[in-house]
């Protein structure tokens, strides 16, 4: 008889997170692809340009700001915790020795990894837009109010991108699994995600969104900041593992 | 000890029954052959074994345990069929350092002549091979993994008879050196009763025979000629298949209980006595129709 073999579920998981991160590298390319997309549109001076003018003299303000690039990576990290939970990928873990729970942490660790690299990048792609700006002088003079950053704002600004990054795709997991569970919720779940959004935007007595906003945004203590973010994630994560533990694969 | 057992086994994909009350047990280190037509319920059960698909009802056991979501039996089961979903952006060279890492019992040296022997491209990505070719490269990376069950699900789709006849001797030959417990589910049993210790026949979601294989073969007997005459040996006894052949003549295929005398007999009454093959037994013990595909034209 062939030796049974005993895997621990901590070795299956760091197995697969390895296989992942060898599969996967290129949603780490893709996001470096979008990131620079939005720097490219972010150098042209993408939010708040205006121009004021008096007697002879007209000033025009214009804002550069990391922003979009933020945003463009939030939408990728987005579209690739949902693509991690397609029936394709989902079967890639059965292929080769897993669970259904070492799967999904393995995916968990993956998104994790993801959301550092995505984080981190996307901050220093925002320095990348303060340096061009300062070396092309940007054609007029540079305001310098938030111009300037210490490292220990960066870092800051890193963790929060981070943070920020973990939590949606810990979402984006979450719902692409909601939306396997009925073909109809494919179509029924975004609709009544962007319906609810339109309805508050007409009720003002309405505050789900907006509620949710401010729990996470209007949060002042870093300490605070994390732990909401991390018992979310996690809060999402458990709801992912338990929607897909008895699921049937291939 | 049995690497397999199954009571009273049901799997219902919505009203559709794929398995009924199914019960059997596979013995360690055998190569077991399941058989039967399309729709029979081979792959259902399969992928039940090996823990994708979960029982409606009854009870399966793979290495003592149930198999669903089990990572013991995941570590020790591997499954081959042809939709292996193996991540787009590796390259067969790649993928099978990767498959590496998951099985401590893993053969890279074999892997590696296999793969030479069979000209695969190590730089080629799986998803541009071939069917045969990917079911060839699926076949290195199943008999490699050297798990104590390794099941093949049709393992053979697309490959040419050639490759077919090197896949069995070389799943043949890896047995002998490294015995282990192998699922081997085939439409081709002709091709592949040599090599099967047991087979195990299912009808409709249900067990129609599991026999050793050899025992298989002597199962049952065909007697043609005279119509009466067919008709008087045979009375009594299972007939599994009837066709006629021209007027008066008939091939009956029946339970091999004749004693020697009684087969003599049989010929001395001018009856054409002829061995049945495994194959075209269990054609006939699980077609709808003891008359077969004829029974269709003759509607009399």
């Amino acid at each position: 008889m062939m030796s049974l073999t005993e895997t621990s579920l901590w070795d299956a998981v760091k197995k697969q997170y390895v296989f992942k991160l060898q599969s996967y590298a290129n949603f780490f390319v893709s996001l470096v692809i979008v990131q620079l997309v939005a720097l490219l549109f972010s150098a042209g001076g993408m939010a708040g340009t205006s121009g004021i003018g008096w007697n002879n003299i007209l000033v025009e303000v214009k804002l550069y700001s990391g922003t979009g690039i933020f945003i463009f990576t939030v939408l990728c990290t987005l579209a690739n915790s949902v693509i991690l939970t397609l029936p394709f990928y989902r079967n890639i873990d059965f292929s080769f020795v897993g669970s259904r729970l070492s799967g999904n942490m393995a995916n968990i660790g993956f998104l994790v990894t993801a959301g550092l690299f995505g984080g981190i990048t996307a901050t220093l792609g925002s320095i990348l837009l303060r340096n061009i700006h300062y070396y092309t002088g940007g054609g007029g003079e540079i305001l310098k109010s938030f111009f300037m950053i210490t490292p220990g704002e960066l870092v800051t600004g890193m963790a929060v991108a981070v943070l920020y990054l973990i939590l949606f795709s810990a979402a984006g997991y979450f719902a692409g699994l909601v939306v396997q569970l009925h073909r109809s919720l494919l179509v029924l779940f975004p609709a009544l995600i962007v319906g609810l959004i339109f309805y508050e935007a007409a009720n003002e007595q309405i505050r789900i969104f907006s509620r949710l906003i401010e729990f996470f945004v209007f949060e002042r203590s870093p300490f605070h900041f994390s732990l909401k973010i991390i018992l979310s994630a996690s809060l999402l994560w458990i709801g992912a593992i338990l929607l897909s533990n008895r699921k049937e694969v291939r | 000890m049995n690497v397999i057992e199954c009571r009273g086994l049901s799997k219902r994909f919505g009203r559709t029954v794929a398995l009924h009350d199914l019960s059997f047990s596979i013995k360690e280190n055998t190569i077991t052959g399941l058989v039967g037509p399309n729709g029979a319920g081979k792959t259902t059960l399969l992928k039940i074994a090996a823990g994708f698909l979960r029982k409606t009802a009854g009870e399966i056991k793979v290495f003592s345990s149930p198999p669903f979501n089990n990572l013991k039996v995941s570590a020790n089961t591997f499954f081959v069929d042809d939709n292996m979903a193996l991540p787009a952006t590796l390259n067969l060279s790649e993928t099978l350092d990767a498959a590496r890492r998951f099985y401590p019992n893993w053969d890279h040296r074999l892997a590696l002549r296999l793969f030479d022997y069979f000209s695969l491209n190590p730089r080629q990505l799986h998803k541009n091979l071939s069917k045969g070719m990917k079911s060839t490269f699926n076949m290195i990376v199943g008999l490699s993994a050297r798990c104590a069950l390794t099941i093949f699900d049709e393992p053979t789709v697309g490959m040419d008879a050639a490759v077919r006849k090197d896949f069995y001797r070389a799943l043949l030959q890896d047995y002998l050196q490294h015995p282990r417990t192998i699922i081997f589910s085939s439409h081709l049993l002709k091709e592949i009763e040599d090599i099967l210790e047991e087979v195990l026949l299912l009808r409709e979601g249900q067990k129609r025979l599991h026999l050793p294989a050899d025992q298989l073969r002597e199962y049952a007997v065909g007697l043609r000629g005279e119509e009466d005459t067919v008709k008087r040996f045979t009375a009594g006894k299972e007939i599994y298949r009837r066709e006629q052949f021209g007027k008066n003549s008939i091939f009956a295929a029946v339970r091999n209980s004749f004693t020697k005398t009684e087969l003599q007999e049989a010929c001395a009454a001018g009856l054409e006595v002829l061995p049945v093959s495994a194959e075209d037994l269990c054609i006939y013990l699980t077609s709808r129709s003891r008359g077969g595909i004829d029974d269709v034209f003759n509607r009399n």
